[in-house]
């Protein structure tokens, strides 16, 4: 195989395709920082400044009759302890300086405790059967329990690494994370699909007869091709991540690659610091591209159509959605795990029913994915690609 | 090393190209095989080589059969190559490039890319790429592929194509070389007379089959060929009764057994030949290109000196 990878090399680097789209895509992840700045985003405080608006609205959609008695004036201070929390919660942020105002501790409190009380008073309220609003209370102003749930666990991952609440959504580890998840999504597919959509149609159609004969066999050929653009991609996109990374520290809060971030596990939301959770996605994402990758080079051999080829592999991406329209029988159903965003972030366990769907059985899913994909292709490289298109087999009937 | 191919068919569809083809070369043997356009020589190569579908018929090397799995035909590859079209090279590699490629592909070493590109004398571009190239500096980089390559069996497909006669030269005496080396060569070519200058056997294709074997290390009797027009062969035969063996190639040549004719009606002939104007005169065995044009009826419609006194005679 050493033989002709060197020239597979060659091939790939001297092409203008490979480099344009290596530079365009170099060019899109070492300034995502900046691009990402450009970008409306909304600040925490006014998140929080919504909320407070909501605590007070409540007060007024509730009738007066409906405080009256034990629980109705055990839910009336729970709901006005938590405007006054938040109220409190939005003047820490707007400080910026952590998760407490220096000198005025004593009356503000600090972030993590004001929010786990209204997180522990959202769940009392929840319980608050006897209270006849509470129907209301759960459509217009009560999050989700899981959300109740997830507060609480995220605060307590601030609390355990003595973390401070982030005031800036565009702090460089926010940015980081926003573009682990971006370079591990369609533009991944839309990567993969620009360089290998031609990697053997190019052969076949420009240089058949120095290509055919050459005895190392089209699979070994599909391999060494497919793991050469996964470490061009790579290569690519790391360098890119960084750089832009590196350059938002300039512009930016730097923020804390501690900072917690949801991760759907163990079929429930768990905290993962952010380099932890971009990790998982750098190495869900490398181990799904090299899939990818073979499926691209592979049908770039079979098709010999560079247009058809990148929308199949395009269209890869969006298997979850259409598979999702049938009915969803296992959380080990392989094209789950193309989006791997939403599995991550658990949304896939929701939409498709299926718990089980979890970031770890991708490795799992992936490898059995590529053992099929070796069988189905000993198979189809026993074919011959002739001149003329179409496979053919060796013997004909 | 022998190559033996037994009852080959090629059809495509209900089409059949090639019928039962069947032949055995023995090492250190150059091979011209020679059809017109589209008669299936290059689809012989491409059916021995496995790029195209086979409906019947066998592939031995070394008595070795190699059929249409996979193993086999890797395994094949490694032993024979094929001569790569001059439109399929790599425009951005350089010539040293393609040569070293497959250097290292078949043989694994690169030792022999320096003598080879000085030996077909490529040393002034060998070095650019390959989009700077003529057609001639093309093909002499295709034939040194193949050289780099140092397969036990090479087929040569149109490997004189775009080759002035200096390099045909040339490229015929690497040839020769080769054949010492005992490789088994099969060179598909339209220069005729030039497989005759090295080529141990010729092989005609004609209606699907493999038509004729023309073994230059047999014996081959004596004609006198007469390159006159169609009238100057009518005045011929009005003169003297020309033997029965007498081969009219197409418009342009006849054919008169030496070995059919006594010497006394051989200076008769001799005398009529040169009674008549713009006519040649030459003695010797068909060459392949006679041959050729005797099996496939060739006519060289543009014969035509120019000179309406041709039939006229000196008396």
């Amino acid at each position: 195989m050493k033989k002709i990878a060197y020239f597979e090399w060659l091939k790939i680097v001297r092409d203008w395709k490979t480099r344009v789209i290596a530079l365009g895509f170099l060019l899109f992840f070492g300034t995502f920082s900046l691009l990402y700045r450009q970008q409306e985003v909304v600040l925490p405080v006014m998140q929080l400044r919504g909320e407070y608006a909501d605590a007070q609205q409540i007060f007024r959609l509730i009738p007066d009759q409906h405080f009256e008695g034990e629980t109705g004036e055990d839910v009336q201070l729970a709901l006005g302890r938590n405007a006054t929390l938040i109220g409190l919660n939005q003047y820490i942020l707007a400080q910026q300086e952590g998760n407490t105002v220096s000198g005025v501790e004593e009356v503000v409190s600090d972030y993590l405790s004001n929010g786990r009380q209204i997180a522990e008073n959202n769940q009392f309220l929840y319980n608050a059967t006897e209270f006849e609003s509470l129907n209301l209370l759960k459509e217009v102003y009560l999050p989700a329990e899981e959300e109740i749930e997830k507060d609480l666990k995220f605060y307590e991952a601030l609390e355990a690494d003595d973390l401070n609440i982030e005031w800036n959504p565009l702090a460089s580890s926010q940015i980081l994370k926003q573009q682990v998840e971006l370079v591990t999504g369609v533009i991944l597919f839309i990567f993969i699909a620009l360089l290998a959509g031609d990697q053997f149609t190019r052969d076949q159609v420009k240089n058949w007869s120095v290509t055919q004969g050459i005895p190392i066999s089209w699979k070994r050929q599909w391999r060494s091709r497919s793991l050469m653009l996964w470490g061009i991609i790579w290569s690519v996109t790391l360098l890119g991540v960084v750089t832009s990374y590196l350059g938002s520290l300039f512009f930016e809060t730097s923020g804390t690659l501690n900072y917690p971030v949801p991760i759907y596990l163990n079929q429930t939301t768990e905290y993962l610091p952010i380099w932890q959770y971009t990790l998982i996605l750098l190495g869900s994402g490398m181990i799904l591209s090299f899939i990818v990758l073979l499926i691209a080079n592979g049908l770039s051999w079979i098709i010999r159509n560079i247009y058809l080829t990148i929308l199949l592999v395009t269209g890869l991406y969006f298997l979850p959605a259409i598979g999702g329209q049938l009915t969803s029988v296992s959380s080990w159903q392989p094209s789950f795990y193309f989006n791997i965003q939403q599995v991550v972030q658990g949304t896939s366990a929701r939409i498709y029913g299926l718990e089980a769907i979890e970031i770890w059985k991708l490795p799992i899913v992936l490898f059995i994915l590529w053992v099929i994909l070796e069988l189905a292709f000993k198979y189809i490289f026993n074919l011959i690609p002739t001149q003329t298109l179409g496979l053919k087999r060796r013997k004909s009937l | 090393m022998t190559l033996t191919v037994k009852n080959l068919t090629i059809a495509y569809g209900k089409r059949t190209v090639l019928e039962n083809i069947s032949f055995t070369i023995d090492k250190g043997t150059i091979i011209g095989l020679v059809a017109p356009n589209g008669t299936g020589k290059t689809t012989l190569f491409n059916a021995v080589m496995r790029f195209i579908p086979v409906k019947e018929g066998e592939v031995y090397l070394n008595e070795k059969q190699y059929t249409e799995k996979e193993a086999d035909v890797l395994a094949l590859h490694k032993q024979i190559t094929f001569f790569p079209n001059q439109d399929d090279l790599y425009e951005n590699f350089t010539g040293t490039e393609h040569i070293q490629m497959y250097a290292k592909v078949w043989s694994g070493k690169e030792l022999a890319v320096e003598d080879i590109i000085d030996q077909l004398q490529m040393r002034d571009y060998v070095g650019r790429p390959v989009r700077t190239y003529s057609l001639g500096m093309r093909q002499r980089l295709c034939f040194a592929m193949m050289v780099a390559a140092n397969t036990p069996v090479m087929f040569m497909d149109e490997v004189m194509n775009g080759l002035d006669p200096e390099n045909v030269s040339l490229v015929s005496d690497i040839l020769i070389e080769l054949r010492k080396s005992g490789k088994i060569i099969i060179v598909a070519s339209h220069l005729l007379d030039n497989l005759d200058e090295y080529a141990d056997k010729v092989f005609f294709l004609k209606d699907k089959k493999l038509f004729r074997i023309n073994d230059h290390h047999e014996r081959k009797p004596d004609f006198y060929k007469v390159v006159c027009s169609k009238e100057q062969v009518r005045m011929l035969e009005q003169t003297m009764l020309l033997p029965e063996e007498t081969i009219h190639l197409g418009n342009s040549v006849l054919c008169i057994p030496v070995d059919a004719l006594t010497e006394e009606e051989q200076i008769v002939l001799f005398r009529q030949i040169r009674s008549l104007k713009n006519t040649e005169l030459k003695v010797g065995p068909l060459g392949t290109s006679e041959y050729y044009s005797h099996i496939y009826g060739l006519e060289i419609h543009s014969f035509d000196r120019g000179n309406q006194a041709d039939v006229e005679t000196t008396e």
